[in-house]
């Protein structure tokens, strides 16, 4: 089992797809983050709240890296050039936006990010994945901190318990809930950090067994839900 | 502790494993041609590195790539068993093709990127408990074996798996057709007329071990993967910085790590031949070496193998491995004239260059501005 030291929970959002604009739109100081694709969006949301809860500021997230992990990312993109091209009429931006990387190379052009970006895509150890690599990176001395992130989209609780059988229906779209969940590794511990990691757990429903459910059981020492077996130890103490 | 590389593995349009390739890059041989109308996915004018014959084993092509290049990496490095190693795989789309072909339904759209391990028999499924996929655009496969270089050298693991793979389709070539990037006629790395990228597409694999346990189980190996960089740009979503200063961040971490304190004998670069990547890559050179810079032998594979994308970072350190193994240095195709800018430089045009060759860089960039660089040396 992999040894994560000093990982901790640093922000969680858990909202619809329907709210992210106008979060956007209200918090994050970029000019083009309402332009660029949904999950980017959700990305750069969860990145300003660490700098608004003090838990980073900007210059301190300019010298991390970011290892964040997804199991579906840039489907919109996908979507939308597909479509263009079999208009007819292919559409450079969308395809410029059309790869899982576009969240994290949006969040270091709005914040000018210089360390290592690295997404990874899987299953629902993705988020695991990317706690692993990011404590390796500070371990290994490649950096001083890093932010590991995993984020998902999951079907409306109602759309859930409607005749769509769980899964998101065509004709709502934003229907859809998004979570996004943030932890932090290396630097010093914070009051702002402690805060979050309460605020975080609190109220938590971690009855799925998804990316997100997964790393964040990790990261507050709980045995996961059903049969999993994540394949880390935090500070020492088994899980599961 | 020093990382070796103790096997190698490949699959691209320029043929099917390193022997292939070996020839290839020592006779000047180029796997870029016009596809013809036979192609199916991309127009018959398309410019662009295939892979033929295509494997035909019914799981999708980008995975059947994989697995080849996989597998001879590890019977070149004669492993008695795969169970338990950490496997890295770098990809910009996986499985994408396959899903568009399958009708791109959004509650499909999770998994494509990654194999399963009925994907791939012959391999064993103990690999895939130990998976990690990268996609970080065109320095995804990089990226994968800065990774495991770095759990190498951590102890996390005395042995790792690492390989890019990269399906080219319809979808990849319309969408680099639609930003203007490719190449009308020939890809014309660093020469003064070049006007575009060629697309590619295959698989490279390598495996990486400590120095101890290569030694123990008494694999002869001669090349130290010695550093690793990687750094972003922080300025566009498709095109590098033009100052080149995170390419060279990237370039100063893994030399910085080698412990390198004389430039090397070539270096391998990302050379996709469009005029914003390769003049960024020359003034990133410059950065770190300065002067110097002009005295390096610079050279690209792009232009044979295509630009193969999330598969370009472990392509082009087996490329770069080879050079130091056979003293061979791979000629740019297209490359007949230097840019004025860069007039003095040394870039290997003409034929292969013969050369006893010990220290080299890889470099790769992509879009997102993701920039890394690994420091090879050959021991012996």
């Amino acid at each position: 089992m992999t040894m994560i030291a000093g990982a901790q929970l640093a922000l969680l959002l858990d909202t619809e797809r329907a709210a992210i604009d106008a979060a956007c739109r209200e918090k994050v100081r970029w000019q083009h983050a309402t332009r660029v694709n949904i999950d980017a969006r959700l990305v750069l949301l969860g990145l300003q709240g660490l700098i608004s809860r003090t838990v980073l500021d900007e210059a301190g997230l300019r010298e991390c890296a970011l290892v964040f992990g997804c199991r579906q990312a840039a489907l919109d993109s996908y979507q939308s050039f597909a479509h263009s091209c079999a208009a007819g009429s292919p559409a450079p931006l969308a395809f410029s936006h059309a790869l899982p990387s576009v969240a994290l190379s949006c969040a270091s052009l709005a914040y000018r990010l210089r360390g290592p970006l690295i997404t990874l895509v899987g299953d629902a150890d993705v988020g695991l994945r990317a706690l692993e690599h990011a404590e390796l990176l500070v371990r290994c001395g490649r950096v001083r901190q890093a932010i590991a992130g995993c984020w998902e989209w999951t079907p409306a609780r109602s759309a859930a318990q409607g005749n769509t059988g769980g899964r998101p229906s065509p004709d709502r779209p934003d229907s859809d809930r998004c979570r996004l969940v943030l932890a932090l590794i290396g630097g010093e511990p914070t009051a702002a950090l402690q805060r979050s990691r309460v605020d975080g757990f609190d109220g938590f429903d971690g009855t799925d067994d998804g990316p997100v459910t997964r790393m964040m059981m990790v990261l507050a020492q709980r045995p996961a839900p059903g049969n999993c077996r994540p394949a880390l130890q935090l500070n020492g103490e088994a899980n599961g | 502790m020093r990382i070796l590389i103790t096997g190698l593995g490949a699959i691209s349009g320029l043929g099917a494993g390193i022997a292939a390739h070996r020839r290839a890059f020592a006779a000047g041989a180029s796997g870029v041609a016009r596809v013809g109308a036979n192609d199916g996915a991309l127009p018959a004018s398309a410019l662009a590195s295939r892979v033929s014959p295509v494997p035909d084993d019914g799981t999708p092509r980008v995975w059947s790539f994989l697995r080849l290049a996989l597998s001879e990496a590890v019977a070149d490095a004669g492993l008695p068993r795969t169970d338990g190693i950490p496997l890295y795989i770098g990809t910009v789309h996986g499985a994408l093709e396959a899903w568009l072909a399958a009708g791109a339904d959004a509650r499909d759209g999770a998994g494509w990127w990654t194999p399963a391990p009925a994907a791939w028999p012959g391999m064993s499924e103990d690999l895939a408990p130990k998976m990690t996929v990268v996609s970080t655009a065109c320095t995804a496969s990089a990226v994968a074996l800065g990774l495991a270089f770095d759990a190498l050298r951590s102890g996390d693991t005395p042995v790792a798996l690492v390989a890019g793979t990269e399906e080219l389709g319809g979808f990849l070539y319309a969408g680099f057709d639609s930003l203007r990037a490719l190449a009308p006629e020939r890809c014309r790395p660093f020469d003064r007329h070049r006007h575009g990228l060629v697309l590619g597409e295959g698989a490279a694999a390598v495996v990486l071990e400590t120095e101890m346990h290569a030694r123990q189980r008494g694999a002869a190996a001669v090349l130290e993967f010695a550093g690793f960089g990687c750094a972003a740009d922080a300025c566009h979503l498709t095109a590098p910085d033009a100052s080149g200063q995170g390419a060279a961040a990237a370039l100063r971490q893994a030399i910085a790590q080698a412990g390198w304190t004389h430039v090397p004998d070539f270096v391998n670069a990302h050379g996709t031949g469009t005029r914003l990547n390769d003049r960024m890559e020359c003034l990133a050179l410059q950065r770190v070496f300065g002067a110097q810079a002009r005295e390096i032998a610079v050279t690209s594979t792009k232009s044979r193998t295509g630009h193969m994308c999330g598969a370009a970072g472990t392509m082009e350190l087996v490329s770069t491995a080879l050079g130091l193994l056979d003293g061979i240095l791979p000629s740019i195709e297209g490359f007949a004239q230097a840019d004025p800018e860069f007039a003095s430089w040394d870039f290997v045009g003409g034929s292969a260059r013969d050369g006893r060759y010990r220290m080299a860089l890889s470099m790769n960039s992509g879009f997102g501005g993701s920039n890394t660089a690994i420091a090879l040396r050959r021991l012996t």
